[in-house]
């Protein structure tokens, strides 16, 4: 959505504004409007520094556009209003209905709003089966090991043990083959860009971090060496080719993938890294083996240390861009906020029935438990967990007065296997599970009458306007 | 590099920081990256200070790498716990409600062991098994004996007491027996229980032994060979 690389130019000054803030009149406020939910950078991704010519074009562009989107809205506004009031003396009530509107959009671009997903979701009464509508794409041989879901939801890129990436067309239904046999090992970890990246076996070890262009081709474009054991998480920082990559040896490495070169290393983990999420800010969360979650503040060289009363903390995904869930190996949820050092939630026997909890829980008592993978619907209150259990849960964020007070679980869908990966669609329209016989990174358990592959599961909402009856 | 949407955000993101406020921040530099890192840099040199809220988590510089020999896992430290002043951990003893407590060790499992030992002495093949098995049979068998003993020195002084408070009661005036009166009552029931069973003399003949070796040392030693 921004583009990486903006340019601040020059303000122009439009001829008149009711009590604007500055920012809307900057260049990025174009981009809200512009490609809205479309990560497809390729087309943008070369623009260079303006010369002084096309400096006021460009200002004018953006200036037309800009009051274009401005007349836009007041006219839905209006039009909105029409039918619930009289028109007389509503100029300043309409100007605030904007102004609210301007805001609330730029929040949910910011990530600062949550939409509110999780009242509507409508799930199956019990725990059917199968739902109607779900669909598994088959085509890997070993279990999936993660997934990425790009922006539009129109693509998945799924990597699996067996060392292949799959390309998956959520509407059709189609796969195909993205590498050309440098495995993809079990800690693979694609992103949704126009880059995937994702660590091999094969040709460095699992310790290679490859980058494939989606556009250009089955061999990877560049390996980035570098780590000192294996690599298991990758993610990339929404609206920019920045990577980040956590491995085994405890670090967290950035990539930068416009100059395609190394950037820098975070230590501060006493065990291995397990899971990354970023958000657009130059904040990473990392979680591990040591039981902590770490927020690195990237410009500052610093890091937040987060403990809280969990064993191995196996997934962790951003909620939004102070607070984070996260998933750990004795099947434990939690929920953290960037202003408290414990979780503001914990909830103990996520994946499994109470009575099997023991009080202190366990790591490897039951190899189903764990909560291999956590993903939240981008700027909503709507959270999907999967472990071994044969259930997809969702849950939706409780807000209080004082910001969001818990997890409440809304039900589960039926996932056969270890849910390896997680996606949920932007649009809440679907989840997509990377479902495996075995878990991420090892053979601790195994479900043969599982199938390997990705499952897509579609989700009901209803509509918006019912349910805020 | 970054987009200025994102450095909005890297201060405290929890703080409602309205956006003018944030474009002020942004025109005069301060949110720009080496400034922050500069702040960033000389809160950490600066110690650790009391945080302002102790919930807040701890920062931490990101440039030192950890090293191998490290702890893995950090946390509060087990404390230990000494027994003997954990109020958890028993209290005082007292072996009468002990004994009674516990008086199934020796009604069922100690007699229990004691059939089980004997069996496996009787299959046991080689010196030291048997001498293992041995010992451990003796100390059961000690236990349980002393166990008796001490019921059995019990039991008389409770009948004696009751002899007394039924003299007490008929009329005459309380009378409370020395201790070694009591032992000398004992050794004098004793001594008709053996009389009765018939053991008596081979207890005798144990007593003189043991009492000989120990008046032996009184005997005068040999005097020591002059060099």
């Amino acid at each position: 959505m921004a583009r990486p690389g903006g340019q601040r130019g020059s303000r122009g000054q439009p001829p008149k504004r009711k009590k604007r803030d500055e920012f809307f009149e900057d260049e990025d406020a174009v981009d809200f409007f512009e490609d809205a939910g479309d990560n497809q950078a390729g087309e943008e991704a070369d623009e260079g520094e303006p010369s002084s010519d096309e400096e006021e074009t460009a200002e004018q562009k953006r200036l037309r556009l800009a009051k274009e989107y401005l007349a836009g809205i007041r006219a839905v506004e209006a039009a909105g209003r029409d039918g619930a009031e009289d028109g007389a003396s509503d100029e300043d009530g309409l100007d605030a209905a904007v102004d609210r509107r301007l805001r609330q959009d730029a929040a949910e671009a910011m990530g600062w709003a949550q939409r509110a997903l999780a009242a509507r979701v409508v799930l199956p009464e019990g725990v059917p089966r199968s739902i109607p509508g779900q669909k598994l794409h088959r085509g890997h041989s070993q279990s999936v090991t993660a997934l990425a879901l790009t922006a539009d939801d129109r693509t998945l890129y799924s990597v699996s043990k067996d060392g292949t990436i799959l390309r998956h067309d959520i509407e059709s239904g189609n796969r195909e083959r993205m590498s050309s046999g440098a495995a993809a090992g079990p800690s693979g970890a694609p992103a949704a860009h126009w880059v995937t990246a994702c660590t091999s076996r094969r040709g460095g070890g699992s310790r290679v971090v490859h980058v494939w262009d989606t556009r250009a081709g089955l061999a990877p474009i560049k390996s980035f060496p570098g780590h000192k054991d294996a690599v298991t998480a990758l993610a990339f920082r929404l609206g920019t080719h920045e990577l980040f990559s956590g491995s085994l040896d405890r670090s967290v490495k950035l990539w930068s993938l416009d100059d395609l070169a190394y950037v820098d290393s975070l230590f501060g983990h006493q065990a291995e890294v397990l899971a990354l999420d970023a958000l657009r800010t130059e904040r990473v969360l990392s979680v591990g083996g040591d039981r902590t979650c770490r927020l690195w503040k990237i410009p500052e060289e610093t890091q937040l240390i987060f403990r809280g009363y969990h064993p191995v903390i196996e997934s962790c995904a951003f909620t939004k861009g102070g607070e984070w869930v996260t998933g750990a190996a004795d099947g434990a949820l939690g929920l953290w906020s960037a202003a408290r050092k414990k979780p503001l939630q914990s909830i103990r026997a996520a994946h499994s029935a109470e009575a099997d909890a023991s009080p202190l829980g366990s790591i490897g008592g039951n190899a189903a438990a764990g909560v291999l993978s956590v993903a939240v619907c981008p700027a909503s209150d709507l959270v999907a967990t999967g472990a071994g259990d044969g259930l997809v849960r969702l849950w939706s964020l409780d807000k209080g007065t004082k910001g969001t007070k818990g997890l409440s679980q809304l039900g589960g869908l039926p996932a056969r296997g270890f849910v390896n990966g997680l996606a949920v669609a932007r649009s809440g329209r679907f989840v997509a599970a990377g479902m495996g016989q075995e878990p991420r990174m090892g053979r601790w358990g195994r479900d043969g009458k599982a199938r390997n592959g990705v499952l897509i599961l579609p989700l009901t909402l209803r509509a918006e306007d019912a349910a805020e009856e | 590099m970054p987009c200025y949407l994102h450095s909005f955000q890297a201060e405290e993101e929890d703080d409602e920081v309205p956006l003018g406020q944030r474009a002020a921040q942004l025109a005069d530099g301060s949110t720009d990256r080496t400034a922050m890192r500069a702040r960033a840099r000389t809160t950490l040199r600066a110690g650790r200070q009391p945080r302002e809220n102790k919930h807040r988590p701890s920062e931490a510089s990101s440039k030192r790498p950890v090293p191998v020999l490290r702890e893995s896992i950090q946390g509060p430290r087990a404390q230990g716990k000494d027994p003997r002043f954990e109020s958890l951990a028993g209290g005082a003893f007292d072996e009468r409600r002990f004994k009674s407590q516990y008086a199934f060790l020796y009604d069922e499992k100690l007699p229990e062991e004691r059939k089980g030992l004997r069996a496996a002495l009787k299959k046991a093949k080689g010196a030291e098994a048997r001498a293992d098995l041995q010992a451990r049979l003796t100390r059961v068998e000690q236990a349980l004996r002393e166990e008796n003993a001490r019921r059995w020195k019990l039991d008389f002084k409770a009948k004696l007491k009751s002899k007394e408070r039924a003299a007490v009661q008929a009329g005459k005036t309380p009378f409370h027996l020395k201790k070694s009166e009591q032992k000398r009552l004992e050794l004098v029931a004793k001594f008709e229980e053996l009389k009765a069973s018939g053991r008596l003399e081979k207890y005798m003949e144990k007593r003189r032994k043991k009492n000989a070796a120990k008046d032996h040392r009184y005997l005068v030693a040999p005097r020591a060979q002059a060099q």
